[in-house]
């Protein structure tokens, strides 16, 4: 994770919202993904369910960004613990939150996460406690979602911060905060984009956001974006299976004959009878 | 939303009829969600497997669950012909079973009893649980009702099972002979030749044997055109690709997309 921040080379993931299954890893790297995020916000998942689906991900080698609903250190702390590679926390509104949460993230003499070896995040894995630390601090990546007018306000403050790796746009829940719910043509969700693209550039981070398809996602990469997390799983599942759904229900109309029993219908053979 | 369904609204108004019948296979996502995904996305039915997915009666007892929320209609596919797999899947609330490797009217038969309830089989009764949704009734016609609802697949893949198809189609109470594809061509020697005489040859004899004994005729198929050809060709449920697939396909094609179009960003870093 901390690799793929060192870089602005377009990164592509997914999210996660519903399918917590063994599989999902290996499918998703499968399929291409640099990255996924898991919603522990609007999901239902649980720390429990969290920590098989990091396992899982970890199998197959994908790096995860976990999103907590709160800033409290039991969610954050708990998600680094389970092996979290990067946390993104919902609405972080000023530089002062930001750092809060990274207090939270970082061993000492950085912060005060409590101490826990040998478990998820170091792979169950002996060794010198000193340099576990310094790593796990080093490694863990710290990407605070800015989705409320306050944030955006606060942004230089918030990006000008040593372990702010990147800055992830909540843009709906924005553009609902600034009353303009939905519009990212408005000229204030414009000036917003352009404060933070602004920010992030000047810091060197990354700037990442859902894009729900590759217009959209091309069309942020132009803007500055580099993390761009492509739809999600259920949605993904839902129109990928609709469309399929769709077009075999338009062909295999029935042509001649309605709905009749099997073996009624006169000629069911001939369309198979010469193969 | 999705298109238009068949009017159907079970398993059992399904089977029998030739309009197309189209689904999907579930191996891998039995989340609390997925039974409003597929309706949302206009699936008839949903095939569950237990064979190869390595889902458990756990998981099958919350996955129906979550298929009743949405009313999908489900076909589980169990891991063998034995009672305590057949069995258990209709406890659960199962409405649809499939059989892997049915080879004879023998089996046929021992399968259909095993399912239904006496005097038809020797289905143990345990009523009051999930598949008369724990609700109370008369026995005798919960007994019959359970049997009438209860529909049964027999797949045909192997040589046996396409030389006995008309003696197995014939037994009441199997509803519809579904080809696995793949385990049929290996087992008449032409793996994976779908195209193969010898392949065409078992298929057209398992599809006569369904029109004589007016049984439904099943397959999965990997994509829209071969779907639209099997239909075509005769088949009625088409259960197209599979949870997986489908989605690893649209990510893939999404995010290849993307990764064409994007560009390092300038700046530091």
């Amino acid at each position: 994770m901390r690799d793929l921040c060192s870089t602005r080379r377009p990164k592509f993931g997914t999210y996660v919202i519903e399918f917590d299954t063994p599989g999902m890893g290996h499918l998703c790297k499968a399929a291409g993904c640099d990255f996924v995020i898991v919603d522990m916000e609007h999901s239902g998942f649980t720390y429990d369910q969290l920590k098989r689906m990091l396992a899982h991900y970890r199998a197959a080698e994908v790096p995860v960004i976990v999103n907590t609903p709160v800033h409290d250190y039991d969610m954050i702390a708990r998600a680094c613990d389970m092996g979290a590679d990067a946390i993104q926390p919902s609405k972080v509104g000023s530089a002062e939150e930001a750092r809060a949460i990274i207090q939270h993230m970082r061993y000492p003499p950085e912060g005060h996460r409590g101490i826990a070896l040998g478990i998820a995040h170091d792979r169950y894995r002996p060794g010198p406690v000193a340099e576990k630390l310094r790593t796990a601090n080093r490694e863990v990546v710290f990407f605070p979602k800015i989705e409320t007018p306050d944030g955006v306000e606060d942004v230089d403050a918030i990006a000008a911060l040593p372990d702010v790796a990147g800055i992830w746009i909540g843009h709906f829940d924005l553009s609902v905060g600034m009353g303009i719910p939905a519009q990212f043509d408005h000229p204030d969700y414009r000036a917003a984009m352009k404060r933070v693209t602004s920010a992030c550039a000047r810091e060197g981070i990354s700037l990442g956001r859902i894009a729900d398809n590759p217009a959209i996602g091309q069309a942020l990469n132009r803007a500055g974006f580099d993390f761009l997390c492509f739809s999600g799983d259920s949605w993904l599942l839902h129109d990928g299976l609709q469309q399929g759904i769709n077009a075999l229900r338009v062909a295999c109309r029935p042509k001649k004959h309605k709905a009749t029993r099997v073996g009624t219908q006169k000629g069911l053979g001939t369309g198979s009878s010469r193969r | 939303m999705g298109g238009r369904g068949v009017a159907q609204r079970t398993l059992r108004e399904m089977v029998g009829t030739r309009n197309a019948k189209i689904g999907t296979f579930l191996v891998e996502f039995c989340t609390p969600g997925i039974g409003h995904i597929l309706k949302s996305a206009g699936s008839d039915f949903a095939l569950l497997d237990m064979e190869h997915s390595g889902f458990g009666f756990d998981t099958l007892k919350h996955a129906l669950r979550f298929m009743e929320a949405a009313e999908m209609p489900t076909i589980v596919r169990v891991p063998s012909r034995h009672y305590h797999h057949i069995a258990r899947a209709l406890d659960m609330g199962a409405e649809g079973v499939m059989l892997p490797m049915v080879g004879s009217a023998e089996e046929a038969r021992t399968i259909v009893a095993h399912a239904k309830y006496p005097p038809v089989g020797h289905r143990g009764v345990a009523l009051r649980v999930a598949h008369d949704r724990y609700a109370p009734g008369p026995v005798l016609e919960k007994l019959r009702d359970a049997n009438r609802r209860t529909t049964i697949f027999a797949q045909i893949e192997t040589r046996d099972g396409v030389s006995e198809a008309e003696r197995i189609a014939a037994v009441d109470g199997i509803d519809c002979l579904w080809i696995g594809h793949f385990d049929l061509s290996a087992s008449l020697g032409v793996a994976g030749q779908f195209e193969h005489p010898d392949f065409l040859a078992a298929i057209d004899v398992v599809r006569k044997a369904c029109v004589k004994h007016k049984k439904s005729f099943g397959r999965l198929v990997p994509d829209v055109a071969t779907g639209t050809a099997l239909y075509r060709a005769g088949f009625d449920f088409i259960c197209y690709s599979g949870d997986v697939w489908v989605l690893q396909a649209a990510m893939s094609e999404g995010i290849g997309a993307l990764r064409q179009v994007c560009k390092p960003r300038r700046g530091a870093g």
